[in-house]
């Protein structure tokens, strides 16, 4: 299966990493001049030429600017470009962390304290920051399997602050 | 004497005159409506012939068959229904109408839309928007001189896609031709951006009389792009109304209310809330029964409905990863942006005093009409560029009556995504799919959209078919879903005709019977056409008497001419189109002399090189 080079679509250079105001700026460009807004006059089959290339620029737009969905797109682009098979399984000590992270979370959601949430929070962004740093790692050595299995334990991590900010929204509307 | 022709370069060459289209900004209101038309770079709203911007958004049905729109309709007559509001009826059914309402809602359709009980039958609030927007186009008509190219309609950022298809409905019934459904708050800002030069992040804050709508954006170079939307599309001034009435009768001791009783009652809390904009007090009363409304009681009154819309503001803050310090302006929107209580917690919430320079009430509509003029085609390349987001996640029920998101909110549109489903049970050859909109985990907890099969799927075990289920999403934030099984490319796809919207036959019913009351609405047009003609017809003939009339005529000219256009003057202001032709004829009549006088001496002070007010300086 193939894989849509979304850098390129932007005209990015492929990357961890990215330049935001580079990417605003490309995607502006970009739309500028697909927009369906340019296209209301004309044929029915340039308008919806329009429309899928504009989505196209969306997808790809908020796909590069969120660092995680970035990540795994680089990460898909390049394993697939290499033909590797990347096989890896997550050790029973990062699963084990997690139950117990996920147990503090569910505690705090029946019991509320802002100091312990702070706590947890800090504790998935540090550990969140290292398993980045080993990806970037992986990727600058070609080492598609170890990255792959940092960017799932990124995932798992990723799923745990969206749940943090869950909480927190409950906490902020009551 | 050489007559020489001055003509200006490359005005001798061939020319294409091309006709600058005709196009509108309809900002349709809960509370009231306007339209406007941009002229170059400027937008400007139009008035009627009574110089009334504002369009309150209220139609009275008549049991002779006739409707009136607007102020006029406001007055209570025998025999008649006045429907007002009823945009927060649009794409909604009886389970959505939680609160008293002032007119009565058509018992017998409980499934669907609503419809309101009225003299002449139920009438659907559809019907009533497009009465209201035909009304509107009817001005802008006037004003432009001629049919309309198209239009730009503006909805509540929050409207989901029900809301929006009935939107949509309402134009076609009305005969008009949409160019975009586009956000209020994304019009705000384009209003903001071209006119004041705005940049930088911006909230607009709108609260209108029946939605809440908070949009968080980013203006740069031409480039209006919105980060995330949130807000309400049941909050606004009239709930305001609703709980000061709600406290006047518990005051009172006062118990249910006839309907007319309590559409008075509404009118007068409407208008107490509008005196303790300047008043520290006023007074009200429910029959022989009077108390004081103070500024303090309004506040505690107010305060949650605030409390709910700031809510949102942090919300929509933190979807897009920012804190208040990133913004850098706060934009007010909407008529209930004008209570002080209001812009005092808009202030402290966001610590800076919010921009109100353009008229709350009408910015919207200036947006709608500086976008319509580009989008109809009259300006092309430095344009500015809009990207607006979904306020709503768009998904698929999936088992255990769970919502499976597709389009998660506040994704860029128009948008395009897809996702693999397969069978449950062996050689299953039908798949039903049921669209939601909402947030909610639940399908129970939001709203339906619409259901659609995929037939003939190639009998195999459970688990083994491949079917993509795509969403898309146009500029309007219209959807249109799609199905197709991949191993055997057998397609199914629906566009979304909400379950609570209208069917399409009730639609095509209501455009036939708008085109036969045509005629009548061409016998209105008239009349506006003629009103207008007048008018202008009286400003120059007040201005070339004021610079000439002591010169070029005898008292007793002067004394007729001012008599007849008096006679005109009050004449445009009424409804008999005859008279005023009548009088617009003979008001020609009785100035051709003048004309032809101011005429003769224009072309003698030419002759002698002087001006003609420069001439009678000589004299």
């Amino acid at each position: 299966m193939s894989v849509t080079d979304l850098f390129a679509v932007l005209g990015m250079p492929a990357g961890c990493q990215l330049d935001r105001a580079l990417l605003d700026e490309q995607y502006h460009k970009r739309q500028a001049v697909w927009h369906p807004d340019r296209f209301v006059n004309a044929s029915e089959s340039e308008k919806m030429q329009a429309m899928q290339h504009t989505s196209l620029l969306n997808d790809a737009y908020s796909i590069l600017k969120h660092p995680l969905r970035r990540v795994e797109h680089l990460l898909a682009l390049r394993i697939c470009e290499s033909g590797e098979v990347v096989v890896g399984k997550l050790d029973p000590g990062f699963l084990l962390q997690q139950l117990e992270l996920r147990e503090e979370l569910e505690r705090l959601g029946e019991q509320r304290d802002e100091n312990d949430f702070a706590r947890l929070r800090q504790t998935v962004d540090a550990l969140m920051l290292q398993h980045w740093q080993l990806i970037e790692a992986g990727i600058a050595k070609h080492d598609w399997c170890n990255a792959h299995l940092c960017l799932q334990k990124l995932q798992f991590l990723h799923k745990l602050q969206e749940e943090l900010n869950h909480l927190e929204d409950r906490w902020l509307d009551n | 004497m050489v007559l020489f022709t001055i003509a200006e370069p490359g005005l001798g060459r061939a020319r294409q005159v091309i006709r600058r289209k005709r196009a509108a900004g309809i900002d349709l209101g809960t509370t009231n409506s306007l339209v406007a038309v941009a002229r170059e770079s400027r937008a400007e709203v139009i008035a009627d012939v009574h110089g009334q911007r504002l369009l309150p958004s209220v139609v009275q049905y008549r049991a002779d068959g006739s409707h009136v729109v607007g102020s006029d309709a406001m007055s209570p007559v025998a025999d008649a229904t006045i429907i007002t509001s009823s945009k927060r009826l649009l794409g909604r059914s009886r389970a959505d109408i939680t609160y008293q309402l002032p007119y009565v809602l058509d018992a017998s359709a409980q499934e669907g839309m609503v419809r309101i009980e009225t003299v002449v039958g139920p009438v659907s609030p559809v019907q009533v928007a497009a009465d209201i927007l035909q009304s509107l186009a009817e001005r802008a008509q006037t004003e432009s001189g001629g049919e309309l190219d198209g239009v730009v309609i503006t909805v509540p950022a929050y409207f989901d896609e029900s809301q929006r298809q009935a939107t949509r409905a309402a134009a076609r019934i009305a005969g008009l031709k949409v160019l975009r459904l586009l956000n209020e708050p994304t019009a705000a800002a384009v209003a903001y951006g071209l006119d004041k030069q705005l940049q930088g992040t911006i909230i607009i804050y709108d609260l209108g009389g029946g939605t809440f709508d908070v949009s968080l954006m980013r203006l740069h170079n031409g480039v209006f792009e919105v980060l995330a939307i949130g807000g309400d599309s049941a909050l606004g001034g009239d709930d305001i109304d609703r709980a000061i009435a709600g406290w006047m009768q518990q005051q009172a001791g006062s118990g249910g209310m006839a309907i007319e009783d309590y559409r008075q009652l509404l009118q007068q809390a409407r208008a107490a809330k509008h005196a303790l904009t300047t008043a520290a007090t006023t007074t009200v009363t429910i029959g022989s029964w009077q108390t004081q409304l103070t500024r303090d009681i309004l506040h505690q009154l107010l305060d949650g409905f605030i409390e709910t819309t700031l809510k949102a503001c942090r919300r929509v803050l933190r979807d897009a990863g920012l804190t208040i310090a990133d913004v850098t302006d706060v934009v007010l929107v909407g008529g209930s942006t004008r209570t002080p209580r209001v812009q005092q917690k808009v202030q402290e919430f966001f610590g800076r005093a919010p921009l109100c320079s353009i008229n709350p009430d009408e910015v919207v509509a200036l947006g709608a009409a500086l976008q319509a003029d580009v989008l109809v085609g009259n300006k092309y390349g430095d344009a500015a560029l809009l990207l607006d987001v979904m306020p709503l996640s768009l998904g698929i029920e999936t088992m255990g009556g769970l919502m499976e998101k597709i389009i998660p909110r506040n994704s860029t549109i128009p948008v395009v995504r897809a996702q693999e489903f397969t069978t449950f049970k062996d050689g299953q050859t039908v798949m039903t799919f049921h669209v939601f909109q909402g947030e909610r985990e639940l399908v129970s907890d939001c709203r339906s959209l619409a259901r659609f099969e995929l037939r003939g799927i190639p009998p195999m075990v459970a688990g083994a078919a491949r079917i993509k289920v795509s969403f898309q999403v146009d500029a309007d934030g219209l959807l249109e879903v799609q199905a197709e099984e991949l191993t055997s490319g057998i397609k199914s796809s629906t566009v979304v005709k909400p379950s609570f919207g209208l069917a399409e036959h009730d639609i095509v019913d209501m455009i036939k019977a708008s085109i036969e009351s045509a005629a009548a609405d061409k016998v209105r047009r008239t009349l506006r056409e003629r009103q207008v003609e007048a008018r202008r017809h009286i400003e120059s003939l007040q201005a070339a008497l004021q610079q000439d009339g002591d010169n070029l005529l005898s008292a007793d000219e002067k004394h007729k001419l001012e008599q007849v256009m008096q006679e005109l003057a009050v004449a445009a202001t009424g409804e008999d189109a005859l008279l005023i032709e009548r009088l617009t004829e003979s008001l020609n009549n009785l100035s051709r002399d003048f004309a032809g006088r101011r005429m003769d001496a224009g072309i003698k002070a030419a002759l002698a090189g002087q001006r003609l007010d420069s001439l009678g300086d000589k004299l």
